[in-house]
């Protein structure tokens, strides 16, 4: 009786060397994204998206152990630049504390080895959760601070805005909203910009998953996940705003820790879900006249 | 597949991992000596004089950051009053070692992390003479607005032997200094005034200059070794 998954064939000569290699550069990296980065509010959704990174590679396992890659063209002279610039990228990143470039190797050096071993092909297998790796760059501080409060001040404005119309008694200064006895801060973690990047990485994972055909569906889905964000953001706040206004500040405050998460996610993926539905009524319009015509 | 493909790739990892750590500046090799503010700032120069005030100053870091959040070797505090009753903060932070992500928090993102609006933020050219010579660099002027105050502040951070208020030459230059084993210290200067209405920002951006003039003009004199910590000599081209 043999262990099949023992059986040292030329596969697995092939692919331990490299994976020893990835565990060796990026064991580190990964351990200074869990103690620096993964325990803050705004970006928790680390592991989650590392997970569904890994859960997709593992998905398409039969590219490593059977013939799959077979008949695929290696590109050895893109594959060797982007390793080097990955590996530079590293090097720069590792040595000086800049986590976000040594993050950021990490995909041109997953890049790099599927060129080397199969070409465009390869990494076309594989572009999605390269692509999702993106969602695990830690974002400079001061990148994100210069972003976030321009939102904030949107998100509240817009919210203000709404309310006033509806004739509610609220005032806005700066990102402090005033509503009949209460006033309420919009935090970082109410508007940030941290919420967009999550949305985007969710709305991705629900295009994927649903396997739509159309690249231009696609495309533009993904664009107008922003201001989807934007008014997902929008409609959190009014509803914290009213909660606030109809059953007072302790209520409202119990319910940013429960529930505000759980609403934007729940309204930013009905409005997905919309939009796409859209955008798909369109196409479908169009192609049928295109079909009339032609 | 080639085994010789996948065995070259390891050697590149692995030698990429041992170059990353051999470039890792060494923060042990030259440990600088951090200054004793208390020392180096006089207690009364020109007019001004170090006085108990029970005026909170902003904090020097930003809040709710995790290991960033206290950036600082040394840290200085205080608050001076002329004979007119008019009073300046004055806040100073030292760091002996500045890294990408571990380096001297900027006033226009400590501030709104308190609760501030950063009204208005600009880049203001600055000329002061200390013992007749002249150094000339940016100084940056913020005015801000909380629930309960409005402040303008005047600041400069030397990285290394630089003043600028770009974020990308700062980084550059740490990034230079990081590669080739010599980390540039770094140091904030920052002066600010709660604005009331016997003080209009105008007059309150002239009493700061004129009382960074003063400040430096006094640390020269308690001992002029003590400026270059404060302005690089680089800012000084024209010696009079």
């Amino acid at each position: 009786m043999t262990l099949k998954i023992f059986k040292l064939n030329k596969n697995w000569l092939f692919w331990s060397p490299i994976l020893l290699g990835l565990l060796v550069l990026y064991v580190p990296t990964y351990q200074a994204l869990a103690i620096n980065i993964w325990s803050t509010e705004e970006q928790g959704h680390g592991p989650i998206i590392l997970f569904i990174s890994l859960f997709f590679i593992w998905q398409k396992r039969a590219f490593f152990f059977g013939s799959y890659n077979e008949g695929m063209e290696p590109n050895k002279f893109f594959g060797s630049v982007f390793l080097l610039i990955g590996l530079s990228l590293y090097i720069v990143g590792r040595s000086q504390g800049l986590l976000f470039l040594e993050a950021l190797s990490q995909i041109f050096v997953l890049f790099s080895i599927l060129l080397l071993v199969s070409g465009v092909q390869g990494v076309k297998v594989f572009w999605f959760p390269l692509l999702f790796l993106v969602f695990l760059l830690p974002l400079p501080a001061s990148f994100v601070d210069a972003l976030t409060l321009p939102m904030k001040i949107a998100v509240s404005n817009v919210a203000e805005f709404v309310l006033y119309n509806l004739g509610y008694p609220i005032a806005r200064d700066g990102v402090i909203l005033q509503i009949g006895f209460y006033k309420l801060l919009v935090a970082d973690a109410c508007a940030g910009l941290h919420t967009v990047f999550t949305l985007e990485a969710m709305g991705l994972l629900y295009l994927h998953l649903i396997k739509r055909d159309s690249f231009a569906r696609n495309v533009s889905l993904a664009i107008l996940i922003v201001p989807i964000a934007f008014f997902a953001n929008v409609v959190r706040v009014m509803i914290l705003v009213l909660i606030t206004y109809y059953y007072g500040d302790e209520v409202g405050q119990g319910f940013i820790h429960d529930f505000a998460g759980f609403v934007l996610f729940a309204t930013a993926l009905l409005f997905i879900i919309g939009v796409d539905s859209v955008i798909h009524y369109f196409e479908r319009k169009y192609k049928k006249k295109l079909k009339a015509n032609g | 597949m080639n085994i010789y493909t996948s065995i070259v790739i390891f050697l590149l990892m692995v030698l990429a991992a041992l170059a990353s750590i051999a470039l890792k500046p060494d923060f042990e090799l030259k440990a600088k000596e951090i200054p004793a503010f208390k020392e180096i700032i006089p207690i009364s120069f020109s007019g001004w004089e170090m006085i108990v005030h029970d005026y909170q100053q902003i904090s020097l870091s930003v809040e709710d950051e995790r290991n960033i959040d206290q950036p600082y070797d040394a840290i200085l505090m205080e608050t001076f009053q002329n004979s007119s009753k008019e009073t300046i903060m004055l806040a100073v932070a030292y760091g002996a070692n500045q890294q990408q992500e571990i380096k001297i928090h900027r006033p226009e993102l400590c501030y709104p992390a308190q609760g501030f609006q950063v009204e208005e933020i600009n880049d203001l050219e600055y000329e002061v003479d200390v013992n007749n010579k002249i150094y000339r660099f940016n100084l940056t002027q913020m005015v801000s607005k909380s629930r309960q105050r409005r402040e303008v502040t005047l600041y400069w951070i030397r990285i290394g032997n630089m003043i600028s208020s770009n974020p990308w030459k700062i980084r550059w230059n740490i990034l230079k200094g990081g590669l080739s084993q010599d980390i540039p210290d770094g140091i904030l200067v920052r002066t600010s005034q709660v604005l009331s209405k016997n003080l209009s920002v105008e007059q309150a951006i002239k009493m700061q200059k004129e009382f960074i003039q003063n400040l430096l003009t006094g640390i020269h004199e308690k001992e002029s070794s003590n400026l270059t910590l404060f302005i690089p000599n680089g800012a000084s081209n024209y010696a009079r």
